[in-house]
């Protein structure tokens, strides 16, 4: 069951309107690498775990990264909220306007939409930490071409964050995959 | 951590981190993590094994169809 | 918002991502005593803060989480993505 706390993870730093930016950071909100993939594997994963620990780990994390997904929102929402027609035009933004005006939408830089292709359930523990720790590097490589992109200040300060969430998750995968293959060690189980 | 003679072929293995000093709770909110073995912030790495180097893979690149060593 | 209460709510986010990186640690080292009386102190810490602010500015969670004064508070404004702290 989630609760939901009225209040971002982190203190999102927007310094002024830019649409063109937006763009290619929307695809954090909807896109391969980004935070709703990111959350939907992890929590869709958590099921077959074979541990409390790992259970957990998928729990914790999928949750987080609910949390980060809003924050990306809320980076898009404030960079687009006061674009002028102007603006969107010269941001090449005509097309996602025309279909949602400054509302958020699940897509990536290019308008592709969401797709549950970007994840996977396998089902054997190794595999999907393996999925797991992909995508946190995924995601941070992302984050880092997103801060080569910014020329927000604040937005920048804020991809670092996020970016910064990934190794740590990309660590605690790891530490989960090492706990999985002891516990199939200690159960005689052999792949 | 096992040595290399004792790690098995075909998985992965990823350190275990242990915890010992923490950043303050403001000064982690600010680095995005509260341990300082886990911050390691882009661009301002020391030590990155791989680290771009982009002026001299474009040199090299460029010597390649002169009298390189593969000329 | 006025900046005592976003500094109010800074002081909550520090501590609470402070009590979610040892929640992840703490799920991969169960075992971990130092890392869980830390983890329970921020537990304490936060409770008080939050204590402070939802009395000053209304209830942070809903559901069964926290009170709420009349009328009901929970939807107020600003909602979490209206608030710049650039």
């Amino acid at each position: 069951m989630w609760i939901y706390e009225k209040k971002l993870e982190y203190p999102a730093k927007i310094c002024g309107t830019n649409p063109k930016l937006a763009k290619a950071v929307i695809t954090q909100y909807g896109g391969p690498d980004g935070e709703l993939a990111a959350s939907l594997r992890y929590l869709t994963q958590r099921y077959t775990m074979p541990t409390g620990r790992s259970k957990a780990v998928l729990n914790d994390i999928g949750t987080e990264e609910l949390a980060h997904m809003e924050i990306v929102a809320t980076l898009v929402y404030n960079l687009i909220k006061d674009a002028s027609i102007e603006q969107i035009k010269a941001a090449g933004m005509e097309g996602y306007y025309a279909d949602h005006d400054k509302a958020l939408y699940f897509v990536n830089g290019d308008g592709v939409p969401w797709v549950a292709a970007y994840i996977q359930s396998k089902g054997d523990p190794v595999t999907d930490l393996h999925e797991d720790m992909a995508a946190e590097q995924k995601a941070r490589s992302t984050y880092e071409y997103l801060i080569n992109l910014s020329d927000d200040p604040g937005v920048t300060e804020t991809l670092r964050w996020l970016r910064a969430r990934e190794i740590v998750h990309y660590q605690r995968f790891g530490e989960t995959l090492q706990h999985i293959y002891d516990y199939y060690n200690s159960k005689r189980i052999f792949y | 951590m096992k040595g290399q003679s004792e790690m098995e072929f075909a998985r992965a293995y990823i350190r275990n981190q242990q915890y010992t000093k923490r950043f303050s709770p403001m000064e982690g909110l600010q680095k995005g993590t509260i341990f300082p073995e886990l911050y390691m912030p882009y661009g301002k790495r020391e030590k990155d094994p791989v680290k771009r180097e982009p002026q001299r893979e474009r040199e090299s690149w460029r010597s390649f169809g002169r009298s390189g060593r593969n000329g | 918002m006025d900046n005592d209460r976003k500094a109010m709510l800074m002081n909550i986010m520090a501590e609470e991502f402070t009590a979610v990186e040892f929640n992840l640690y703490l799920d991969t080292h169960p075992d971990d005593k130092k890392a869980l009386d830390d983890y329970n102190e921020t537990v304490k810490k936060l409770a008080d803060l939050k204590a402070e602010y939802e009395k000053k500015y209304g209830p942070l969670t809903n559901f069964g989480f926290a009170t709420s004064e009349s009328p009901w508070q929970w939807i107020d404004e600003p909602w979490p993505w209206q608030i710049n702290f650039a």
